[in-house]
């Protein structure tokens, strides 16, 4: 992109946000309800509550955040590597993808119980539960990746004699990269979404624990501030994301 | 050339035996963690325990009715979601300007949690059907929308540019060269999406109530200590999660089957 | 005024899947509602924060719940009024348990302990922050932590937590499968009686709708005497729309089930809030109950 290019990309996206504030803002004035606050009155608490409150980083966006990173990096290093090898492997597909299908489809505030029985009421149980959580995108999208590699290509490394090794980290990988990258961007939003199911119960801090304790306690302005962190939170990490994504489908250029 | 067919699992009886293989395995090891009692039969009964519990389930209209409410509410929500997100991916993967204005709604919308709209959900739609719907067309739009445009932008430059030499306009381009070709990248979003559709109607039912379903038979079955009972509704969840999967992946290969070479069942 | 017609034949209850709404089904079981001309449905709502919502939509009619959320919502602006009571704490409806061997006996034991509650800032907070002081100690010498009540017995066997506080049936579980030692019975002492939940509607539905509440409230007195004084009819009720078997049915201790309107009981709910803090300001529990 040119400079000029990436000035009006700003100018573009920065138009948009203003322009949802001001529906929001539009739409919120026309309520009554308490169920509905301003802007004007969510933006300040998300400044002054929030983003500016030492106490709301140490108490809920930091434990949040590494629930989600600890979370995100054991399902993805655990999803892409058996992803590649069910990929690769018609026999281990066919014993495991059913099983994988059966493990998915369970929602996870089912297991919120077990998974208090299993790891207790500690951080590890809120990390299982996210990793649980997201794993499945990631895998899935892994093993769809492995497949499509272009059997030519494989032929063609294996007369050169190249190792097995080599073969899944320059062919294979790189091949399925641009489908696992979408999996991870599935996946990394939907560990937001797991870590607030996860601080249902038993999180003595958290996003999603404030966010929880306002619905019960009717505090509809706090509530929506944590749907706008949340928000914040979710673009932050897909940013996150956009920068690995980008220096690796660059490497894989030749 | 049945070496260059992708693996399709499930489309061979061997298949089929390996998958049950597989989910036997899976079973046994879940029977030993259990049987091993780490922790109290009262809170993890063994897996062999939950498979009987399921079964009674399958005499009991009120199962029944419960499943029939879970599955209308899931499949309702991702048809619409299919119907939001379909039209507006092509639209966003055919114009930059639009990708790139939408977007930041996108990634605005996207991470807040369904779970967390439940109130605001339940003050617009109630606590039926409307609500879980909503809910799930919500979470199923962004699968979606991210596997349709990333089908735009895998497909081949040349067909568009052939299409264009054959002066086929914008719409039609889209309808008749795009579409086709994103339509395996689609059909994986909708495969993600209905399973994302089914664990977030039943996610609401256990947090938020209603009138029925699969999740407020868990949660009611909890709330009454009967901890048996609501793991075999749990596992109930997976089986149809299993069925969903058999379904789609059979649908997958009568739609897409022009899309592979030397298919093993010769079609 | 309020014995004509009903305005509204046809409701819909949102309420918790307890033993503490045997009533409604025994009304529903024996006619009573048809009696007064109301057909009704029912459907479950998990706890005040879906239930509130959920009558401010318009999708239920009657929403049963906990005192505290109800006053809550109403300080936050959510104009609710209770139209009849329906729970009041009685001898081991609730109950902290501590393991056998834990030593935990009485409330002078909980000092330093972490103790289990199924939602923060709600009537089983209130009571455990009651004994605490009784006991001459605070919320400050525990540790809170959230687990719904299903999952506290299980908790409390791990060793996650020292102590839990559970309603029944859990109370009767935690005693049958564990042997767990009772520390102190949550409605007691000053908490005898306590006024837990209720019935409400939104302003709007009964300002609307006097003749309707009125037929409604004339059922459950007359269900809830049923649910009372009939031998058998609760562990007969129970089991028919919770999960809980007959036999944990005919042994559980169930609360007080009580009709009517006590507006001088009822306050106790807001009066204790705002001791401790729960709510900003002063509320008379008579501004919020059918009839003004």
């Amino acid at each position: 992109m040119t400079a000029r290019e990436r000035l009006g990309d700003v100018v573009l996206k920065a138009a948009v946000l203003v322009g949802v504030i001001a529906v929001w803002w539009f739409l919120a004035n026309r309520s009554t309800s308490p169920y509905y606050p301003s802007p004007g009155d969510v933006l300040p608490t998300v400044w002054n509550d929030w983003l500016t409150d030492t106490a709301a980083w140490t108490d809920s966006i930091i434990p949040s955040v590494v629930r989600i990173a600890y979370g995100f990096f054991l399902a993805a290093a655990g999803s892409i590597a058996l992803g590649m090898a069910i990929g690769r492997s018609r026999v281990l597909s066919e014993l495991l993808e059913p099983s994988i299908h059966f493990l998915r489809a369970i929602p996870p505030p089912a297991l919120l119980g077990v998974s208090l029985v299993v790891f207790g009421i500690g951080d590890v149980q809120k990390v299982a539960l996210i990793a649980f959580g997201v794993a499945p995108p990631i895998l899935l999208n892994t093993i769809d990746g492995a497949r499509s590699v272009e059997e030519l290509q494989l032929e063609t490394a294996q007369a050169y004699r190249i190792s097995r090794w080599d073969r899944i980290v320059r062919v294979i990988f790189p091949a399925a990269a641009p489908k696992v990258f979408a999996g991870l961007r599935v996946s990394i939003s939907l560990a937001v979404i797991l870590m607030v199911i996860s601080e249902l119960v038993a999180a003595p801090d958290g996003v999603g624990s404030r966010i929880n304790g306002a619905a019960r306690d009717f505090d509809y302005v706090d509530l929506w501030a944590g749907l706008v962190v949340l928000a914040l939170l979710g673009i932050v990490l897909n940013a996150l994301l956009t920068v690995v994504e980008r220096s690796t489908l660059r490497w894989r250029q030749p | 050339m049945t070496a260059t067919a992708p693996r399709r699992p499930l489309a061979l009886p061997t298949s089929w035996v390996r998958g049950v293989v597989g989910v036997l395995v899976m079973f046994g090891f879940v029977e030993l963690l259990t049987r091993a009692e780490l922790v109290s039969a009262d809170y993890l009964p063994p897996a062999s325990s939950l498979v009987g519990e399921s079964f009674g389930l399958l005499d009991d209209g009120n199962f029944w009715s419960a499943v029939g409410t879970t599955l209308w509410a899931s499949f309702y929500g991702l048809v619409r979601a299919i119907l939001i997100a379909v039209p507006v991916g092509l639209l966003l993967g055919l114009s930059k300007r639009a990708y790139r204005a939408a977007i930041v709604v996108v990634e605005l919308l996207r991470p807040i949690p369904s779970v967390a709209l439940i109130p605001l959900a339940i003050l617009q739609f109630g606590l039926g059907t409307p609500m879980k719907a909503f809910l799930a067309t919500y979470a199923c739009l962004w699968p979606l929308l991210f596997n349709t445009i990333y089908g735009m932008k895998e497909m081949d430059e040349v067909g568009v540019d052939t299409a264009r030499a054959f002066g086929l306009g914008g719409f039609r381009r889209a309808l008749r060269v795009n579409l086709p070709a994103a339509s395996p990248f689609i059909f994986t979003g909708v495969k993600i999406a209905s399973s994302v559709a089914l664990i977030v109607v039943i996610a609401a039912e256990i947090v938020a109530g209603g009138g029925g379903g699969l999740g407020v038979e868990i949660g009611s079955a909890r709330l009454s200590g009967n901890v048996k009972l609501s793991y075999a509704y749990t596992l109930v969840t997976g089986v149809i999660g299993i069925l969903l999967y058999i379904v789609l992946e059979a649908l997958e290969r009568r739609l897409f089957g022009w899309n592979r070479i030397g298919q093993a069942d010769g079609r | 005024m309020a014995d004509g017609a009903p305005e509204t034949t046809e409701l819909t209850l949102g309420l918790i899947p307890i033993a503490d709404v045997a009533p409604v089904f025994i009304a529903i079981e024996r006619g009573l509602f048809e009696a007064e001309g109301l057909t009704v449905t029912t459907e479950f709502a998990a706890g005040g924060a879906a239930a509130i919502p959920a009558l401010q939509a318009g999708d239920i009619d009657f929403a049963f719940g906990g005192y505290p959320s109800t006053y809550k919502a109403i300080e936050a602006g959510i104009p609710l009024v209770i139209t009849q009571e329906a729970v009041r704490g009685a001898d081991l409806f609730g109950g902290f348990y501590a393991l056998p061997d834990s030593g935990i006996e009485g409330p002078a034991d909980l000092a330093g302990k972490t103790i289990a509650v199924n939602t923060l800032n709600n009537i089983v907070q209130m009571t455990v922050q009651i004994h605490l002081q009784e006991a001459g100690l605070s919320l400050d010498d525990v540790t809170l932590v959230e687990i719904p009540f299903p999952e506290q017995v299980g908790a409390l066997e791990l060793g996650n937590v020292d102590v839990i506080s559970v309603v029944e049936p859990f109370g009767t579980i935690a005693r049958t499968s564990l042997d767990a030692t009772l520390v102190v019975d949550m409605f007691s002492g000053t908490l005898d009686g306590f006024p837990v939940a209720g019935w409400q509607v939104t302003a709007e539905f009964a300002e609307a709708n006097p003749n309707t509440i009125a037929a409604f409230n004339r059922v459950l007195v007359e269900a809830t005497d049923i649910a009372v004084n009939e031998e058998g009819a609760l562990a007969a009720i129970v089991p028919t729309y919770t999960s809980a078997s007959e036999e944990l049915a005919a042994t559980l201790n169930y609360p007080n089930m009580v009709s009517g309107l006590d507006v001088g009981a009822l306050q106790a709910v807001p009066d204790l809030m705002l001791e401790q803090g729960l709510l900003s300001d002063a509320m008379s529990s008579a501004d919020h109950v059918i009839g003004n």
